[in-house]
Order: C-alpha cells, then sequence, then structure tokens
C-alpha cells in the first residue's frame, strides 16, 4: 500500500476541519492504515491516520464544498450557525440575543417587553408590571438585547436618588454591565463633552431624578440636545405632573433618544391625565393631548376584540371581520396597509379553501397583524402577578404584642410629647418636621438601647442623624440646606430626655425577639430570619446582644459596598450556620431573598409602601415557600400600635401585595405620620383620621380592581407576546449555553492550546486559564482587562442558571468580551472553512430519509432593515420538503439537537449536488421576491410616516431653538450662549438632512443574500 | 483434552471438525469488502440515489479495558469524532449492561461457560466461586510479586472439582475470555445500521498495567495470549455460532503471527489519561493516575512535559498493586452473611451493597452502629491501601526521578475505576505519601478524569470515570503522545546550582 499523501502536502484533517497543517513525516502503515505526522503549528505535529486526511483546499464556498464532497459533521455545522447568530454587524431579526445572556431565572413574560420594543416603530415603551416582577430585569434585558444588536455608545438610566444603587449593583450582577452613577456635576461634563464631540462622546450612565431636574442640568439639556442611544427612565410616574421639573427632563430625553423605556408601577388608569402625560412624553406625535388618547383607546377596543376572537377555538372569524371593519374610518387605521391585508386573511379563513396548515399560518399571520395594529399595544405594556404565577406564597402575620416596663413607658411618653412640641413649633419648615418625626420618634419605636446609645456618643444633630432615606424627593426641599437649621434648643431638652435612661435598663423588646428565636430555632432545627430595622444602631446594637447569645448574624446597611452584600448574601444563603440577617432598607434595596421565608419587622414605617417593599424583598416571583410568615411587635399603648396597628391590618399589607398604592395615593399615606405626630389629637379626632385614610385606601383600591378589568377590554392581553416568547424557547431562536461553550473551546482547540479550561458540564462550572496567545487576542480586540490571570483559574460558566446561583463567578455569554473577540478574530481572519456538513436528527418534522439542505442569509435594505437565515430543505427529487415555518424550526433543532453521523459519510454525485444548488436558490429566490413584495407594501407608507414623524419633530426644536435665538439676541445675553443656540441649530438642521436622506434612501428595498451552509439532513 | 473436545461435540450436536475450521479461516476468492463494494455499486445504478455514501471500508479501533472482574469496551471510527461505549444488554442484576463480567465458570454438563453465561451460571454460588480475576493469576504464574495466593488457590480449586485437566491453564483461559470479548464486540459493531453492509477492519487494543510491560517475563506471556486470542477470534469470526473456543484453543496455541496483527497491547495507564491529554485541562507537572479496579489498584506517576505544545509523558514510577476492591469485597460478604445468619451471599449481592457505600447503606443490615462500623472498615481498607508499602515504594520510586521536596508539593491526582465512587476516597488520596509533606500540611487536588465532549455514554448511560480505560484505548497505538515508560524515563532532578568554593581568606582577606 502506498502513501496517499507526500511530504509537504497541506492537508485537512476530517473528523476536525479546524486541524491544517502540512505532513512533514510519513509514519507506519498500523493495522492496515497509513499514519502521518502533520504540523498543525504551535508546536502541535501530531499522528493522522490516513483515513481521517483530505487534501486542505483554503475557503471554498457551500456549493463547491458540497460538489467536491468535503462534507464535514454536526460540530463543524453548530459552530458556524453559532458564529452566524453572533456576528454583531448582521444581527439576526428572529433571533434573541437576551434569551440566557443574564443572571437571571428564566420567565417567559419577562421577554414580552423586549419582544414589543423590537416590533415597536419607534422604539419607545412604557412598562407598567406590578410589583415583584422584575421591571428592573426586562430593562436590562432590553439593553443587552440592544448592545449585542449594536454597539451603545450612551446609555442613560434615570431614577430616584435612593435607587441608583440598586441599579449600579442590578446591572452589573445580572447583566454585566458598568454603569456610573453622575452627579448633577458630572452629568454637566459629560454633556460639554458631547457638544465639542457628539460623535466620540460616550456614556453608561445612572443619574438621580433630583439631579437631571436641576435648573442647570435642564437648561444645557435644552440647549445641547444630546442624543442617547437608549433612556430608560425608573418611577416615571414621578414625570407625570405637567409643569414640574421632572417632566421637562422627561421631556428633553425623549428628543434625542433612540430608544426610551418608561417603568413605573402606574395602574391602568384609563383616559386618565396621568397615563396620558407618560405616554405623551414618550411619543407627543401619537398622543399629542387627553382627547386623542381617549379616541385612540376607543378605537383600539375592537381590535382588542378582535384579537380575542381570533384566539377562540376555533377562531370566531365573523366577529373579527365585523370588529375590523367597523374601525376601517379611524384615522389611526384607515393609512394602516396592515388593515386591508388583515381583513382580506380573515376573508381567506372564512372561506375555508385553504389547506390545514395554511389556515393555521394565517391564524398565525393575523394574530401577529393584530398585535401590530393594536393603537397602544406598541407602547404599553403590561404583567400581572397573577397572570404569570400560579403558586403564589401566602403573607401570614405574626403580631408580637407586648407591654413596656414603667420605665420604658415614661422614657417613650417623654420623647413622644418632646417630638410633638417640637413640631408644632416649626411649622414653618417641612424639612425639621420630617427630621423630628424621621429620627427621634423613630429611633425610640426602633430600640429605645440603640437609640439612648446614639445619642449619648453622638450628641448627633446633624446630617448623619437621618434614617438612611429621608425620601426628599419633594422639590420643596430643594433650596433648604440641613445645616441652616437653628437646633440648639431642640437638642438640649433631648439629651435631658436621654438622661433619664439607665445604663442598665430593660429592653422589653428584643427580650421577646429572642424568646422567639430561640424557639423558632427549637421547633424546625433551624433558623434563617430576616429582620429589618429603620437604623444602622438598632442593628449593630442587635447584631451585638445576638451575637452574645449565641446566633450567628450577618448584617447589610447602605455602608457596606454592593460587592460584599453580595457575598454576605451569598454566605447567608449557603452557609446554614448563619441564621439572621440584619438590614436596613437601602442594605438590602433591589437584592432578592426569596430563598428565605421568615421576616421580622423591628420597627415598623409609616408609610404601607415602604413595608411593601420589606416584605416585596422575600415575596417575589421565585419564592419556593408557600408561605412568608411576617413578626411585627406591637406595644400596647404606643401610637405605632394604636395607628399602624389597625390600618396596616384593615388594608390588609401583612395578607396581600399593595403594590401600587404609592402612584394612586401618593401623598396621603407620606401624611399620616405627620398629621398624627405634629398635632395634638384627642383619641377620638385620631380615630377619625385613621377612619378616613383606611377609607381612602380601601376605595383606591376597590377602584383599582375595577379599572385592571376594564384595562383588558381597551389594551388587550398581550397573549399573541406570551407565544411568541414559548416560540422562541420552543424554535431555539437563541444561542444556548451549551452551543457557547462548544464554540470557545472549538476556537481555544484550535488557536490556543495552551489555554487551559477545566469545565464540568454536568454542574455547568469551570475554571479558566487564558495564555499569552487568547491574551493577545483579547487585547487585539479591545477587551484587555478581561480574564485576567489568576494562578488559580477564573472561575467561569456558560450557563444562566449557574450565573444566577453563584454571581461571582464569570458569565460567559454572547456579550462576553472573549465572545465577542473571537467572533471578530472570525470575522478578520480565513473566516470558517467548514460550510457544507452531514447532520443527523431525529424530528416529527420530516419523515425518516435523506434530504439536502441551503441556508441563506437574507439582508432587506428597507424602512425596517432585517437580517435573517432562511433555510431550504430538498427531498431526493429535489422538491422542497417542508413549508417555511417547519424549515425555520428544523434549522433550529438541526443547531440543538443535531448529531454526528455514524458510519460511512455521505456525498452528493457532483451533478446532483450542483442540480440541488441551483434548485434551492430557484426556490430561495423565489421566496425573497414574495418577501420583498410584502415588504413592497408596507415600505413606502412606513417610510412617509417616519417621514413626517422626523419633519414635525426637528421642526419644533428647531422652531423653538430659532425663537430662543432671536430673544437671545434682542435680550443681549451673552454671547457664549447665542453661539451655542446657533451650533444646536446647524447641527439639527443637518441631523434633519441626513436623516431625510437615510430615509429616502430606504424606499429601495434592497435585499441581498450569502450562501452560509449546505449539506445533507439525515433525519432519523 | 479429549475429553472436553468431547463435551463441546455433545453440546453443539453437528459440530465441524477443527479442520473445517481451519478450512475458513483460508482466504476467499471474493473479498467480503469487494462484495460489499459491488453491492453499493449495484445500489447506486440502480436507484440513482442523488444522496448516497462514500466508497470505502470502515476502520474501528475496539478498546478492550481487560479488568480482573469486568470487560469495559469503548469503539471509535477512524476520520470521526466519536468514542462510543458498547453495551452488552445482558440485563444481570448486578452488573451495568456496559460491564462484560470477566469470570468464567462450569456448569454440570462440564461445559466451559464464559461472561454473561457464567454469571448467571453462579448466580446462586457463593461470590468468590467460578473462574476469576485470571488475569491477575496469569501475572502471578510468571512473576511472584504479582501473586495473590487466594486467587490462585481458588482457581485451581474449581478447576479440580469440576473434573478439568491441567493443561486448563489460566493462560488458555484468558485468551479464549479475550477471544470471547473481542468477538462479542465485533458482533455488536457488525449489528449498528451504520455499519450495514459495510466491511469493517476492526483493530483491538487490550490494556496491560505498565509493571506488567516492563517484565519480561510476564509481558512476553501476554503478547503470546493476545496473539492466541486474536487467532480464536478469527476462526471465531469467520465460523459462526457454532464454534468451540476451548478445542480451538488447542489447536491455535502456538499459532505464529504470519500477518499484520489486529489486537495490540497498550499501558494501561498511558490509556486512561487520554481523556485529559486530549482536553483542555491538561498542564505541565507531576500527576498520578489510581486505578482503583475490583481486583487491583494501579498506581502510576508521571510528569507532563509541553516544551512547545506538543506533549511528552515520562511515567516515573507504575504498580498494579494486587489488592483493589476485593477486600472491601470480602469485607461486605461477610457483613452480609453474619446479619443474616445465611450460609453465603453472592457476587449479586456484593455488589449491590458496593454500590450503595457512598450513600446511607439501607440493604439488609438495620443496625445503625454496624452500618457505621462497616463503613469505618471500608474507609480503614482504602487507607491500608494507601498506606501500604507498595503504594508508598511506587511514590518512592517515581522520586527518585525528579528529587527534591518542593517538586512533590503539587501533584494531581486523578482516580478512576469503580472504587472511585467509595466513601471519603478523595480525603484519603489527597494526603502525599511521604511524612515530610505531610507535616507541611500538603494536600493535592483529587479529581475525576475529564470526560470528553467526544464520548458517547451509550444505552447504558456509562460512566465515563468507568470507562477512561477503555475510552484511551479506543484511540489507534499512533495516536498516543509521546510516552517514555519508568524503564526509560531519565532523572529529571534539576541540577544543583554550582558551588564555588571560595577559601575563607578570599571572604575575609587579610589587612
Amino acid at each position: 500500500m502506498s502513501a496517499k499523501y507526500r511530504v509537504g502536502d497541506e492537508v485537512q484533517c476530517i473528523s476536525d476541519p479546524s486541524r491544517i497543517g502540512t505532513v512533514v513525516e510519513i509514519c507506519e502503515l498500523h493495522a492496515g492504515v497509513q499514519w502521518y505526522r502533520v504540523n498543525l503549528g504551535g508546536g502541535s505535529r501530531p499522528k493522522i491516520s490516513e483515513v481521517d486526511l483530505r487534501p486542505f483546499v483554503p475557503s471554498n464556498t457551500p456549493r463547491d464544498n458540497l460538489v467536491q464532497a468535503k462534507i464535514d459533521g454536526y460540530q463543524e455545522f453548530q459552530r458556524l450557525i453559532t458564529y452566524q447568530r453572533l456576528i454583531r454587524e448582521h444581527p439576526l431579526r428572529n433571533n434573541i440575543y437576551a434569551f440566557n445572556a443574564s443572571r437571571t431565572r428564566f420567565y417567559p413574560y419577562q421577554f414580552k417587553p423586549l419582544l414589543k420594543l423590537l416590533d415597536s416603530p419607534k422604539n419607545r415603551l412604557l412598562i407598567a408590571d406590578e410589583v415583584g416582577l422584575g421591571k428592573t430585569i426586562e430593562a436590562g434585558l432590553i439593553l443587552i438585547e440592544l448592545r449585542a444588536r449594536q454597539p451603545l455608545q450612551r446609555v442613560l438610566v434615570v431614577c430616584p436618588a435612593n435607587l441608583t444603587n440598586k441599579w449600579h449593583l442590578e446591572l452589573k450582577k445580572r447583566f454585566g454591565e458598568e454603569f456610573e452613577i453622575l452627579n448633577a456635576r458630572e452629568f454637566l461634563g459629560f454633556l460639554q463633552e458631547y457638544e465639542e464631540s457628539p460623535d466620540r462622546s460616550s456614556i453608561n450612565a445612572i443619574i438621580s431624578l433630583e439631579s437631571i431636574r436641576q435648573q442647570s442640568v435642564l437648561e444645557q439639556l435644552d440647549a445641547i440636545a444630546p442624543g442617547f442611544d437608549l433612556v430608560i427612565v425608573d418611577e416615571a410616574h414621578y414625570m407625570r405632573n405637567f409643569g414640574r421639573k421632572q417632566r421637562r427632563a422627561g421631556l428633553l430625553l425623549s428628543r434625542g433618544a433612540d430608544a426610551m423605556l418608561f417603568l413605573t408601577a402606574t395602574p391602568i388608569h384609563l383616559g386618565s391625565e396621568n397615563l396620558f402625560s407618560l405616554l405623551n412624553i414618550l411619543d407627543d406625535e401619537d398622543f399629542p393631548n387627553l382627547y386623542t388618547v381617549d379616541a385612540r383607546f376607543n378605537d383600539n377596543e375592537p381590535i382588542v376584540k378582535a384579537q380575542i376572537c381570533l384566539g377562540h377555538i376555533p377562531p370566531n372569524l365573523d366577529d373579527a371581520l365585523d370588529l375590523l371593519r367597523s374601525i376601517s374610518n379611524s384615522p389611526w387605521v384607515e393609512k394602516n396597509p396592515l388593515h386591508p391585508e388583515l381583513i382580506e386573511k380573515l376573508k381567506e379563513l372564512k372561506a375555508g379553501h385553504a389547506s390545514q396548515n395554511r389556515n393555521r399560518r394565517l391564524v398565525l399571520e393575523a394574530q401577529r397583524d393584530l398585535a401590530a395594529l393594536n393603537l397602544i399595544g406598541h407602547i404599553f405594556t403590561r404583567t400581572r402577578k397573577r397572570h404569570v404565577q400560579t403558586n403564589f406564597p401566602v403573607r401570614r402575620a405574626f403580631p408580637i404584642r407586648l407591654k413596656f416596663t414603667r420605665l420604658e413607658s415614661d422614657f417613650y411618653n417623654a420623647v413622644t410629647a418632646y417630638v410633638r412640641a417640637q413640631s408644632e413649633e416649626r411649622t414653618d419648615s417641612p424639612l425639621i418636621q420630617q427630621w423630628m418625626l424621621n429620627t427621634p420618634q423613630r429611633r425610640m419605636a426602633s430600640s429605645m438601647p440603640a437609640m439612648v446609645e446614639y445619642y449619648r456618643t453622638e450628641l448627633g444633630f446633624s446630617k448623619n442623624d437621618h434614617a438612611e432615606d429621608l425620601g426628599l424627593l419633594d422639590e420643596d426641599f430643594d433650596d433648604i440646606s440641613f445645616d441652616s437649621l437653628d437646633l440648639t434648643s431642640a437638642r438640649d431638652i433631648l439629651q435631658s430626655i436621654i438622661n433619664r435612661w439607665p445604663n442598665n435598663g430593660t429592653d422589653t423588646k428584643y427580650k421577646a425577639f429572642f424568646d422567639i428565636l430561640r424557639e423558632l430555632r427549637k421547633n424546625e432545627g433551624r433558623l434563617k430570619v430576616m429582620v429589618f430595622a429603620f437604623f444602622k444602631d438598632t442593628l449593630r446594637y442587635l447584631k451585638r446582644r445576638l451575637t452574645e447569645d449565641g446566633f450567628k448574624c450577618a448584617i447589610i446597611t447602605g455602608d457596606v459596598s454592593p460587592n460584599d452584600r453580595t457575598s454576605i448574601i451569598a454566605k447567608f444563603k449557603d452557609d446554614s450556620s448563619y441564621e439572621i440577617l440584619l438590614s436596613s432598607k437601602v442594605g438590602s434595596e433591589g437584592l432578592d431573598f426569596q430563598f428565605c421565608d421568615t421576616l421580622f419587622n423591628y420597627d415598623l414605617p409609616w408609610n404601607p409602601m415602604e413595608v411593601e417593599q420589606r416584605i416585596g424583598r422575600l415575596d417575589r416571583i421565585g419564592q419556593d415557600s408557600p408561605v412568608i410568615r411576617i413578626y411585627n411587635f406591637w406595644i400596647e399603648g404606643t401610637i405605632e400600635q394604636r395607628i399602624l396597628d389597625r390600618l396596616y391590618t384593615r388594608i390588609g399589607i401583612f395578607e396581600r401585595s399593595i403594590g401600587e398604592l404609592e402612584m394612586i395615593l401618593g401623598d396621603e399615606l407620606s401624611t399620616i405620620e405627620r398629621d398624627i405626630l405634629s398635632k395634638k389629637l384627642t383619641r377620638e379626632e385620631e380615630e377619625e383620621l385613621l377612619e378616613l385614610k383606611a377609607m381612602a385606601i380601601e376605595s383606591r383600591l376597590k377602584e383599582l380592581e375595577n379599572l385592571e378589568k376594564e384595562a383588558a377590554q381597551f389594551i388587550g392581553t398581550d397573549q399573541y407576546f406570551d407565544e411568541e416568547v414559548q416560540m422562541i424557547k420552543n424554535r431555539r431562536r437563541f444561542i444556548t449555553g451549551e452551543q457557547m461553550r462548544r464554540f470557545i473551546l472549538d476556537f481555544i482547540r484550535a488557536n490556543c492550546p495552551k489555554t487551559r479550561l477545566e469545565y464540568a458540564s454536568d454542574i455547568n462550572l469551570g475554571k479558566f486559564f487564558p495564555d499569552d496567545k487568547l491574551r493577545k487576542v483579547l487585547i487585539r480586540y479591545g477587551a484587555p482587562g478581561v480574564l485576567t490571570t489568576s494562578s488559580r483559574g477564573i472561575p467561569i460558566t456558560f450557563d444562566a442558571q449557574k450565573a444566577f446561583d453563584a454571581p461571582n463567578i464569570d458569565f460567559i455569554n454572547v456579550l462576553h468580551p472573549l465572545t465577542q473577540s473571537i467572533v471578530k478574530h472570525y470575522t478578520d481572519g480565513p473566516g470558517l472553512h467548514s460550510t457544507a456538513h452531514h447532520v443527523v436528527l431525529k424530528t416529527e418534522r420530516l419523515p425518516s430519509d435523506l434530504y439536502s439542505y441551503f441556508i441563506y442569509r437574507m439582508k432587506v435594505h428597507a424602512a425596517r432593515a432585517s437580517n435573517t437565515l432562511e433555510m431550504v430543505i430538498l427531498n431526493k427529487d429535489f422538491e422542497v420538503a417542508c413549508s417555511e415555518e417547519d424549515s425555520e424550526i428544523i434549522l433550529g433543532e438541526m443547531v440543538e439537537k443535531g448529531e454526528d453521523p455514524r458510519g460511512i459519510s455521505y456525498e452528493l454525485d457532483p451533478i446532483n449536488a450542483q442540480k440541488a444548488c441551483k434548485q434551492a436558490v430557484r426556490i430561495f429566490l423565489e421566496r425573497v421576491s414574495k418577501i420583498r413584495e410584502q415588504i413592497a407594501r408596507n415600505n413606502d407608507a412606513f417610510v412617509d410616516r417616519r417621514l413626517e414623524t422626523i419633519r414635525t419633530f426637528y421642526g419644533r426644536q428647531l422652531k423653538m431653538k430659532r425663537e430662543n435665538l432671536e430673544e437671545s439676541l434682542q435680550k443681549k445675553r451673552k454671547e457664549q450662549y447665542i453661539r451655542m443656540l446657533e451650533g444646536t441649530i446647524r447641527r439639527l438642521e443637518s441631523e434633519l438632512q441626513e436623516k431625510e436622506r437615510v430615509l429616502e434612501n430606504q424606499r429601495n428595498i434592497e435585499v441581498e443574500y450569502d450562501e452560509i451552509a449546505a449539506g445533507i439532513l439525515e433525519v432519523t | 483434552m479429549k475429553l472436553l473436545r468431547g463435551f463441546w461435540k455433545l453440546l453443539k450436536g453437528q459440530q465441524a471438525e477443527p479442520e473445517a475450521i481451519l478450512q475458513t479461516e483460508l482466504p476467499k476468492d471474493e473479498k467480503p469488502a469487494d462484495r460489499a463494494q459491488l453491492k453499493e455499486e449495484r445500489s447506486y445504478a440502480g436507484l440513482k440515489q442523488p444522496i448516497r455514501r462514500k466508497r470505502g471500508k470502515v476502520h474501528i479501533q475496539v478498546g478492550l479495558d481487560f479488568g480482573t472482574s469486568t470487560t469495559k469496551v469503548v469503539y471509535s471510527q477512524l476520520g470521526r469524532r466519536l468514542s462510543r461505549s458498547l453495551d452488552f444488554k445482558h440485563g444481570l442484576p448486578n452488573y451495568p449492561n456496559y460491564c462484560l463480567p470477566s469470570l468464567a465458570g462450569i456448569d454440570s454438563h462440564g461445559r466451559l461457560l464464559l461472561g454473561i453465561d457464567a454469571v448467571k451460571l453462579l448466580s446462586d454460588k457463593e461470590w468468590d466461586s467460578g473462574f476469576q480475576r485470571f488475569k491477575v493469576i496469569v501475572a502471578g504464574n510468571h512473576d511472584e510479586a504479582f501473586r495473590d495466593p487466594i486467587t490462585h488457590e481458588k482457581f485451581f480449586e474449581y478447576r479440580e472439582k469440576n473434573h478439568y485437566e491441567d493443561s486448563f491453564t489460566p493462560e488458555r483461559l484468558t485468551a479464549i475470555y479475550l477471544a470471547h470479548a473481542m468477538n462479542m464486540s465485533r458482533q455488536i459493531i457488525e449489528g449498528f445500521p451504520e455499519y450495514k453492509d459495510i466491511e469493517l477492519d476492526i483493530a483491538f487494543n487490550i490494556c496491560m498495567p505498565i509493571d506488567h510491560i516492563e517484565n519480561n517475563r510476564v509481558q512476553i506471556e501476554f503478547e503470546r495470549i493476545f496473539n492466541w486470542a486474536e487467532y480464536i477470534e478469527k476462526a471465531w469470526h469467520r465460523s459462526g455460532k457454532d464454534f468451540d473456543p476451548l478445542s480451538a484453543s488447542y489447536r491455535l496455541e502456538n499459532t505464529a503471527r504470519v500477518q499484520a496483527a489486529r489486537v495490540f497491547a497498550i499501558p494501561e495507564s498511558v490509556a486512561g489519561i487520554a481523556s485529559y491529554l486530549l482536553s483542555l485541562h491538561k498542564q505541565e507537572g507531576l500527576h498520578a493516575t489510581i486505578d482503583l479496579g475490583a481486583g487491583t489498584t494501579d498506581v502510576s506517576i508521571f510528569n507532563l512535559v509541553m516544551p512547545y505544545g506538543e506533549s511528552t509523558s515520562y511515567w516515573y514510577a507504575a504498580r498494579n498493586i494486587p489488592r483493589g476492591t476485593i477486600n472491601i469485597e470480602r469485607l461486605i460478604a461477610s457483613h452480609i452473611n453474619e446479619n443474616r445468619s445465611a450460609p453465603f451471599c453472592n457476587s449479586c449481592e456484593v455488589y449491590d451493597y458496593l454500590d450503595k457505600t457512598e450513600h446511607p447503606v439501607t440493604h439488609d443490615v438495620n443496625r445503625e452502629k454496624e452500618q457505621r462500623t462497616l463503613q469505618y472498615k471500608i474507609f480503614k481498607e482504602i487507607k491500608d491501601l494507601k498506606n501500604s508499602e507498595e503504594y508508598c515504594q511506587t511514590w518512592g520510586s517515581a522520586f527518585r526521578h525528579k528529587k527534591g521536596e518542593k517538586e512533590w508539593e503539587n501533584v494531581q491526582v486523578f482516580l478512576c475505576g469503580g472504587g472511585s465512587r467509595l466513601p471519603r476516597v478523595d480525603e484519603v488520596f489527597s494526603s502525599p505519601w511521604w511524612k515530610n509533606l505531610q507535616n507541611l500540611n500538603v494536600r493535592y487536588p483529587v479529581s475525576r478524569l475529564p470526560t470528553p465532549d467526544d464520548y458517547v455514554a451509550g444505552d447504558s448511560n456509562a460512566p465515563f470515570e468507568r470507562m477512561a480505560i477503555a475510552y484511551g484505548l479506543a484511540r489507534p497505538k499512533p495516536q498516543f503522545e509521546d510516552y517514555i515508560l519508568p524503564r526509560n524515563s531519565p532523572d529529571h532532578t534539576p541540577p544543583r546550582l554550582p558551588v564555588i568554593d571560595i577559601d575563607r581568606d578570599d571572604l575575609y582577606p587579610k589587612p
């Protein structure tokens, strides 16, 4: 037997086509097979058998490879498709990158806003989910999806000051996003930078509502009109009031934002000024005034009803058609080309001539079209707990009723009297009133010994003497400086009261607390509880006492850095010796404690929303326990007991979530404490006030419930999007962790052989030791700081669930710099040589047989550009083997669960291969022309609408700026300001021209395609 | 001899004479390869299939991990990235389907039964009855160092009890058993639909402990047995079902090798680390693999050197210690017997019990205290193995290739084999063998060999730690990266820094 290859021949390994090299030695004949030593580069010179080698021909097209029978296996197919999905320059329309790319648990409803935004013509969305469903996560998913699709240069998150840390932490922890928290001055610095060089300025920032509403910031925002790729506004209802600075900030940001998200737990209040106000900020063209909004809601009703009709089994086509015809004259529907198309589809369905498959597809298409036609759905999304969570945990309250000792009672009365007197004296200053209530009274109600300890050591009357947050979002406090207040007399009185407390005073509350903890530990054999208190001093006092009494506890407050908080929580979660976690509100903000089901309110806030937020840390989606136990301390005879116990019991805060109250009650809640403590009320007056508050809350809750019922009628149920999420999952329109692992591993094996990766797929955990070559690749593609070597290895995972459970390990996903660098490396280099494959698949969508398949990337350049992978499957007679829809599903299945062929390889004989390729192209081009026709029908109308919007928007901006300029010139304002205005006008004009030009170009529809892969599909 | 032949004749009825069998081995005019090719060409011409199979024969490499209690088999196809464990589908209660029992027995008619049939025969007999651990006996026959007296005695006791002749040696039985294992593997592979109508060229790799390979007498004997087994299997393959391996073994005992061999001996430990060397886990440095088999424990220590990307493993020391989980099996057997006052327990019960040792033992032993005692005894047995003279000597021999305490502070330990699942086994083997290192609180990282992506566990989901050696053996011999066995391994002790004697006067010059 003579050797087939000679020394110096370029060869490629058949079992692993990424191994390409030169024969350097003809080795022995072993068991009837000739062996060669092949130099693969990088010092690797393995022996390879002749049956595993083929001559190497660089970068063939799929067609050439198929004709030459250079057909590889499943792993190469998977790598190629994963790579194609990862190319950022051409993100795939039908692929969701945010799936499996965040450290979150998978809940399908959380992808609904993302899908809506991707479908939305104007990239604007108001997310009004119920509390506890994870609006932050939904916004984060949108952020990473957009980032995976295109580079985002400027992203801004706006939220109340007390939530900035939470956002910072959540974005980092769950999405690996580094955002900096900016104050007003720093934000002004960015604006300056933007003004100087808009193209080069970039920012990932979080700014508080309190900072962005400052006059200086608003002026600069107005004058510079910066552009943002994405703006997220949390607690957007703070922007609802007309004439307030927050609202103006919202309008100014919306003006320059490509995409904008509003997050709020706003209840659906149809026709209300509040909802209109928010929608108006997001899109003032579609929602210009309250009257239009009402009319829009009314016209939307038949569309929603038609959606419901189509959801019936079988679909109620007659009613759906009637409903659609009834809105033919609606100004928002008549121009939309989808409306006549929909009617045609329903008519075809009604005629019943189509095949069963066609019928199914038509119904799906009609549902999709209706979702697109929905006049509100494109900008509004709302998910309710009861729609997504089947097993609600039940809240169960355990009141601990106590009686003060004589000493404690006297002390309590003295402090309360002092607070009341001081509050009455200082009615002129709301800040001092708030301080009075927030500090001495609250401290005492929290823990007397801790309070005494604090005031004895600190003599504290300073800014530090606050609870961790005062919630001072009100603009009334803007101009008051705390230091300017005269507190000397107040301090002297308080000091004299404090001195009355003996050093060894009894602590009834702690004693009862200790007894219950001991009892719980004894009865359940383990203890895992969260304890909330307002003040750090109370928490420290408790930690000291509990430790002395043999309980192991951890403490988290605002002083603990976000990273440390994460590791403390991980310890508390995983280490059974940690029994108690002491937390302040800020300490636990944005963190999830679903693993714990027992909560102690060591003190109780006067604002029910804060109570809700505490419980909400545990009562979240993902809580596995059926019951959440809530322990509250009620001390007989105290104001807290008299008022809060009754009020909270009445509104049932410990039994159910009352999340939306803040929005609908607003000030009513925040003033209870002030109303009661700052006035000398008789018991009867107290009762009366309490009754009033309780009634107000109850009636609002009822109203809310009614509104929710009505809402579905006007807005729709979003059922289509729920199905869409399910479809994405079923059709594997995302990159799984396993695909990611293989993609990375293949690259390392072929390019960085000295990199070590120890990965256990069963537990989805590994250690990574990058070598110099890999580090060079990372540096070359702009990720020098990632995966820095550690002698013990970098812990990594490819699995989202593992990443969620273990937040400190590196999560390698589609957005990870390593992945991005590898994609760039392939794109810049010779690419992937393997383009023809043989994949074995078990599927029910095709009968067992051999098929040929062809995959193309189709790029549509039009008003709404799209990029998709399309597959054509041919049977042995070169006829189409299945529908387009089935082809898409099969492609997903091939990537996810294909297998390598066994036994002898298959091939297409060259003549048949040529024939199959030609036939596939012909079929694909037919498909392309159909798509082109479809796009053409909508494209002109879409371009016209976009042009109109842009011209209106820029026209208004320019008009405003020109008026400003004129006024400034008349008033002879600073030259610098005038120059800035002139510059802004020039920029706006050129931006408008450029956008008009781009849009006009989009009238010409261009479709181009690339051959990506071809091969043999063996269905078993 | 005649007596044995008579039995086979009686059993098989119209069985072919040995001469006829020999004839089947002669080359025929039409080779199977030609037949398959012709058939394939006909099918293309007739059906004009646009998608067709490529022509040519398929080369299969089978890895046979011939263990003292069970044999595990993995095969791979050259040119495909796939190694699949074979499933024997025997449904025996205490042997997983991926294990072929390394066992033989003689039934009441004097028939020699192998593997699965032997287990069925012995299922109601005492746990260590029948011919067992013949691999150990063969090694012990040729070198006293490998001898396990109890096993040895049991073999001859059983042979005598069943009136088999003295010529029925452990070597013969080993050759017959290997031929049986190879033939079964061949039949299973040929039965796969993907190989239907395709000519297969199957080669076998069988493992041998390194110290057997290095011991000339043992190595020569095993190579003779493998050659013998290859001829028996070839004859078996050609003649089909009615084949008497015992009589063929007599006929083919000293057949000289006349054509290219298809059966090869591979060092067990070298095969064992194949998955590690192929993985991205591999790193330079000292390693130890401890294969805790049922009958023996293989301890091998090697230094992996990768100067320019290509790796070479220098095997510093390897020892096949004739004590595996067998003593643990004995312990369990006596424990079960004591607790249920039965005369004996069978092997099924022992294996069942052994599998549950990592979890609280729940068999028919109820008393908690006794369970704890048993678990302690198992722990002690592992510890005794670790503290045994042979274990420490192995490390000592390795140390001679790289002297210096510091060098031995970091050794990656891999555990494989059935015993790697025993409780607290990691804890025991993470402790260094050397007191000095123990005193420094050095702990070796202990892990399992990485499961490669191309490993397919088969229908019975064979765990990789049990199949690691068979997986390595399923790679053709030329593919094994360079390895140097202990005898040829150089001394890697770094040279001492040159010490120059300086005169005291040079250091402190006189004024």
